[in-house]
């Protein structure tokens, strides 16, 4: 049981892909200007971990080693193509907005990653344990990203005026640099937090 | 023979993958496709009533240079366009998609035109990847939008400095967006062009319907 909570909070703190593992950086960098773009990316990314996961999970035996990274893209671009059709289907205006990216997470070395170190060598039950918390890690990443970019660059959470009407927007948030610096700032703040709890249980 | 087996043994698991991978795409895109066409079309025709909404009755009509003929979504190497009625049941209003270069990518817009008065009326941004906070003010910023309340296409559409508009066939720039103020001048001003002799073709034969 021990083990299953560890596969479970590995990816989403101690191991978390973005903020420990500095991995991903692409969607994390480019789709992070809003809290829903954020979080429909995160929650895409979760999709396919999950589901990747499963199949590489059960087909570990089949596949041959000499081309396993091939099997794994495969596996994953299928499950990609799935999540846009899903995601088109439930918000077009999310699809537009999120443009290229979606396709791209089949270049996202997270799930290969997760693929190749986790899925392919343990049972389904656990690969979708560290799926569940890879990806959980991820969105929540995602999501202090794009909620410190939205309120800072344009004043609203999830489209929701939050700000009082004499801020003035920094737009330089929703802009690429500040994608940078917000998560140059947020990388400080949780290697703080890390730095501080190994402090206390040494 | 050897080099056979050893072959299959890694071609028949990537042949299952193949075929397991094809049956999930096209189980999920057969789901998929109706919801997303709806509401595509449903995104069109509202954003087409967005646009003018004085028009009635306002229909997807295409066509290939011969016919006209209703359709349900944009034909590819057509001309397709919303053509609505005026208080008076004549076709006079219509709403055209038109597209063309901006400063960082395609911008798509929507614009409703009254063929009578050669007269732009509405005007909405569909899609635009320009510079947030710059050139992306296009789409909202609304000294920029009541451009297009009442803009005359005659003698030719014009995009003139900010603040300095002085004649109805001109539209007043945004400082700072210059290009994507130009590039949406450029936009309007060969859509125009272009389906003018289309529209009048298409009201001259439903006149009086």
């Amino acid at each position: 049981m021990e083990n299953s909570a560890d596969n479970f909070f590995r990816g989403l703190w101690k191991e978390n892909p973005v903020f420990v593992q500095l991995l991903g950086m692409c969607p994390i960098l480019a789709v992070s200007n809003t809290v829903i773009n954020s979080l429909a990316m995160g929650l895409a990314t979760t999709f396919v971990l999950i589901c990747s996961g499963i199949l590489i999970s059960l087909m570990r035996n089949i596949i041959p080693k000499q081309v396993r990274i091939a099997a794994f893209i495969i596996i994953i671009a299928t499950f990609v193509t799935v999540a846009e059709f899903i995601l088109q289907a439930v918000s077009i205006e999310i699809h537009k907005s999120l443009g290229a990216f979606i396709s791209l997470i089949v270049v996202n070395c997270i799930i290969l990653g997760r693929a190749e170190a986790f899925a392919s060598r343990n049972p389904v039950f656990p690969s979708i344990l560290d799926a569940v918390g890879t990806g959980l890690g991820f969105t929540f990443a995602l999501f202090c990203m794009g909620a410190l970019r939205e309120v800072l660059g344009s004043g609203t959470f999830a489209g929701i005026a939050v700000m009082p009407a004499a801020f003035e927007p920094w737009i330089v948030f929703i802009l690429p640099g500040g994608g940078f610096f917000v998560l140059g700032f947020l990388l400080l703040v949780v290697n703080h937090i890390n730095s501080s709890l190994k402090r206390r249980a040494a | 023979m050897n080099n056979i087996t050893s072959s299959l043994k890694i071609g028949l698991p990537l042949a299952i993958l193949a075929a397991i991978s094809g049956l999930l795409i096209v189980v999920s895109h057969l789901a998929t496709e109706p919801t997303i066409k709806a509401a595509q079309q449903r995104i069109l025709q509202e954003s087409a009533v967005q646009v003018i909404p004085q028009a009635q009755n306002l229909q997807l009509i295409c066509s290939d240079g011969t016919n006209f003929k209703a359709a349900t979504d944009f034909i590819r190497d057509q001309d397709c366009f919303f053509a609505g009625q005026d208080s008076a049941e004549s076709f006079n209003y219509f709403v055209l998609n038109a597209q063309g270069q901006g400063f960082a990518d395609k911008i798509q817009v929507l614009y409703g035109y009254d063929l009578n008065r050669a007269t732009i009326i509405g005007f909405l941004v569909l899609e635009s990847k320009e510079t947030p906070g710059l050139g992306d003010k296009i789409a909202f910023d609304p000294a920029f939008l009541d451009n297009f309340k009442q803009l005359a296409t005659q003698p030719k559409i014009e995009v003139v400095k900010q603040g300095q508009k002085t004649a109805p066939h001109q539209i007043d720039g945004i400082t700072g967006a210059t290009i994507s103020s130009v590039a949406i001048g450029d936009i309007l001003r060969s859509s125009v062009e272009h389906f003018t002799p289309i529209l009048q073709e298409f009201q001259e034969l439903n006149h009086g319907k």
